[in-house]
């Protein structure tokens, strides 16, 4: 279930994918952390975990999330476990280009 | 009197909210730093004047959590729940929300309430999320989460006051009860990440009722910057651009301060001189002690440049760009991005490269770059390479510069190919994956930096400069006693035909026979000593390297420092301690001229460049091994460091030497 009060929610659209396959700058809501060891409970701790939108800010290995209003440096291997459901291309409340007013 | 204990307030935040900054406005220059012990983790108290009663702060590790999963972690809940044996139970604990993100702040700052402990929010940099049009209603956040919340900003010394206050009513107030402000998540079974949910869910929740933000993007500057600082080849580029002006800065700078010292003690020690009969107390007080602390204080410079610098780039928030772009190149030998700040830094010198490499998360990465730092060629290593040079190319500026870069290369290779041999072997494992919060840019705080550049100094001069001191004047025992009781025949001569020159008033003639016989006669001397002893005792040993036993004697003395060298070789060719800084080609005509006692030459190709690849790889340098001492907190590790740089310098100047000779260099 994704908790509708977090205030940074976007309409999801399709199906879970993990964030490093998320597009450039797109958003995505995380579903879930799977097999969290501690690297992934200081990410959840940071933010990263289940119902909080995410945006994928630069590809790669390591990538960088945004989350909140800071981004993490994250090893593409840990992002392997997150899994989000994608937001719609421009729809992001994170992203500038796709703030809506 | 009876002494009242003071009360103890715990500071705690997650990393980059102003922490250290707030710290520092509290407690200014009257804290101290150790470490908590049994562990690596920093244990910083200062004392914070209350009107008439004085509380003592403890900085506490930035932390996202307190789930004790890190050993930053551990510590900072350790303390919380009064288990640690260097201080007692907090009686409360001030905590810092960042109000630009105050639904990450609250994560941490709602598992500290859920703790039977007084807490006092401070509501850290408001100026800033004011510039965003960020406001947080103080007032609400105060009765969603049952404790006072102070907005401040601690970089400008806003809100300090209004802090010390609640401080002041809160540790009157009786002890707090236990709250549950997130109930324990129910029918989540397997899913390991609820606890998590839950905390954010009721966090957005507060956030969402005491924060009005603009839904535009907050921070445009730092997308645009990072666009360029975090990309993997123009990233890269950028970094080594900021590291190569910061070393041109280092050894711009440095080296008018450390002239300075130099001079400064040098006077000392001729001030003592010829204050203080001679004989060998003068001797212990001018080359023991005086000399040893010198040793200490010359490096002060040059810790003290590299350590403001590190501090305004990390304050910056660069320093986490340059370990996010490293990091990809750093895998290749199993060390994390944050490990390149410090192997970097260790070409200036070792010790503040030792002493920043706390930015590494896992402590076997950790521990890898602390063994391996020292490889890197620091400044102390430049005048054994420049004499090397000199004594091989003196006319050929080509030849000189490229093995130059070939002695800082091997340096460089050997410390990558050690620190893979180190995470195959003793220490395995797969380095710790990245997760390293990337902060928004802003202007550095120049106090800041300039406290924890005093506070490194402190450090260092303080717990490494014991050790280094009660070492050099080991050392300086191993080259004075036992005592030669007359000068050798040849000084005796001399100083004949000195004083036959002084009575015809050829005083130029006669000074110099004086000085030749100096020399002479310090040069028996140290022959003499222990360390020439030892020096011919070593000699079958190195032997195989090409040297000779005076170069024995240099390696014996230069054990402290790797400089010392050059003055030793200096003395034991017989030109006196001075030549090497004076009149350094007469000390390389001496070199040149040196034979072993059948005859052959001693500094031939193949021996020079032996003796430049043990330098390149040897320990040598004991404040470095004060530093790991302190930052792994056990002796086992600085002796292994020792052990294994003096075995393989000793392995490769011998292939070295012997290679070349079999290939009839």
């Amino acid at each position: 279930m994704i908790d509708m009060s977090n205030t940074n929610h976007c309409a999801p659209s399709a199906q879970p994918v993990h964030v490093h396959q998320l597009a450039p700058r797109q958003c995505g809501i995380v579903v879930r952390v799977e097999a969290p060891d501690s690297d992934l409970e200081r990410l959840m701790a940071m933010g990263v975990c289940g119902g909080r939108t995410v945006e994928l800010v630069r590809v790669g290995d390591p990538l960088i999330l945004k989350v909140y209003g800071t981004r993490v440096g994250v090893s593409a291997r840990l992002a392997a476990n997150i899994l989000v459901t994608p937001c719609p291309p421009r729809d992001c409340p994170l992203d500038p280009a796709g703030a809506t007013p | 009197m009876i002494a009242v204990p003071r009360p103890l307030v715990a500071l705690i935040g997650s990393p980059n909210t102003g922490k250290t900054t707030l710290f520092n406005a509290l407690t200014g220059l009257r804290a101290r730093t150790a470490n908590f012990s049994g562990t690596t983790v920093e244990l910083k108290l200062g004392l914070v004047e209350l009107g008439p009663r004085v509380v003592e702060v403890l900085d506490l590790p930035g932390v996202y959590s307190l789930t004790a999963a890190t050993a930053d972690e551990q510590v900072t809940a350790d303390v919380l729940a009064g288990r640690a044996r260097d201080v007692g139970r907090p009686d409360l604990a001030v905590v810092l929300a960042d109000a630009n993100n105050l639904e990450r702040s609250l994560f941490v700052i709602s598992q500290l309430i859920e703790r039977e402990l007084p807490v006092v929010v401070a509501l850290n940099l408001i100026d800033l999320a004011e510039r965003h049009g960020i406001t947080v209603d103080p007032a609400s956040l105060a009765r969603e989460l049952g404790c006072p919340v102070i907005p401040t900003v601690a970089s400008e010394g806003r809100g300090i006051d209004a802090l010390k206050a609640a401080i002041t009513d809160a540790l009157a107030r009786p002890p707090a009860e236990r709250v549950t402000l997130i109930p324990p998540p129910t029918g989540c079974s397997g899913c390991s990440g609820c606890p998590f949910q839950a905390r954010y869910n009721w966090s957005d929740r507060v956030s969402a009722g005491c924060v009005k933000a603009p839904r535009v993007a907050r921070e445009h500057k730092t997308d645009k910057l990072d666009a360029v600082l975090t990309h993997p080849v123009v990233g890269v580029a950028a970094f080594l651009a900021v590291m190569l002006a910061v070393f041109y800065l280092i050894f711009s700078v440095a080296s008018v301060p450390m002239d300075m010292i130099d001079a400064l003690f040098a006077s000392l020690g001729g001030w003592v001189a010829a204050h203080v009969p001679e004989g060998d107390f003068r001797s212990f007080l001018v080359d023991g002690v005086i000399a040893g602390v010198g040793g200490i204080l010359i490096f002060l410079p040059q810790i003290c440049i590299l350590f403001f610098f590190l501090a305004l780039l990390d304050d910056s928030g660069y320093l986490a760009r340059a370990a996010f772009v490293m990091d990809r190149l750093m895998r290749r030998i199993g060390l994390p991005g944050t490990a390149f700040v410090p192997l970097l830094s260790a070409h200036a010198c070792a010790i503040p490269a030792i002493m920043s490499t706390r930015v590494i998360r896992d402590p076997r990465d950790r521990l890898v770059t602390i063994l391996v730092a020292p490889l890197m060629t620091c400044s102390a290593r430049i005048p054994v390479y420049a004499m090397v040079v000199a004594l091989l190319f003196p006319d050929d500026p080509a030849k000189a510069a490229l093995l130059f870069t070939g002695a800082y290369g091997l340096g460089i290779a050997a410390a990558l190919t050690m620190a893979w041999l180190f995470k195959k072997t003793i220490l395995p494992g797969e380095s710790k994956p990245l997760v390293l919060e990337l902060p928004g840019y802003r202007i550095p705080g120049l106090r800041t930096a300039l406290l924890f550049t005093y506070d490194r100094a402190r450090v260092f001069v303080a717990q490494a400069g014991t050790i280094i001191l009660v070492i050099s004047i080991g050392l300086w025992v191993l080259a004075t006693f036992p005592k030669t009781d007359a000068p050798p025949a040849a000084a005796t001569a001399l100083i004949a035909q000195a004083e036959a020159l002084a009575a015809a008033g050829e005083t130029e003639a006669a000074a110099s026979r004086h000085a030749a016989a100096d020399h002479l006669t310090a040069r028996d001397a140290l022959e003499n000593s222990f360390a020439g002893r030892l020096g011919k005792i070593i000699e079958p040993v190195v032997r195989p390297l090409g040297f000779d036993w005076q170069i024995g004697v240099g390696i014996i003395t230069s054990f402290a420092a790797r400089e010392v060298i050059v003055s030793t070789l200096s003395v034991v060719y017989g030109l006196g301690a001075d030549t090497a800084e004076e009149n350094s080609e007469s000390l390389y005509d001496a070199m040149r001229r040196a034979t072993h006692p059948d005859g052959r030459p001693v500094f031939t190709l193949p021996a020079c460049l032996s003796l430049l690849v043990f330098y390149v790889l040897a320990m040598q340098c004991l404040p470095t091994q004060a530093a790991t001492r302190r930052e792994t907190n056990s002796w086992k590790w600085p002796l292994f460091q020792l052990a294994y740089m003096t075995a393989l310098a000793y392995t490769a100047a011998l292939v070295t030497y012997q290679g070349l000779t079999a290939f009839g260099f």
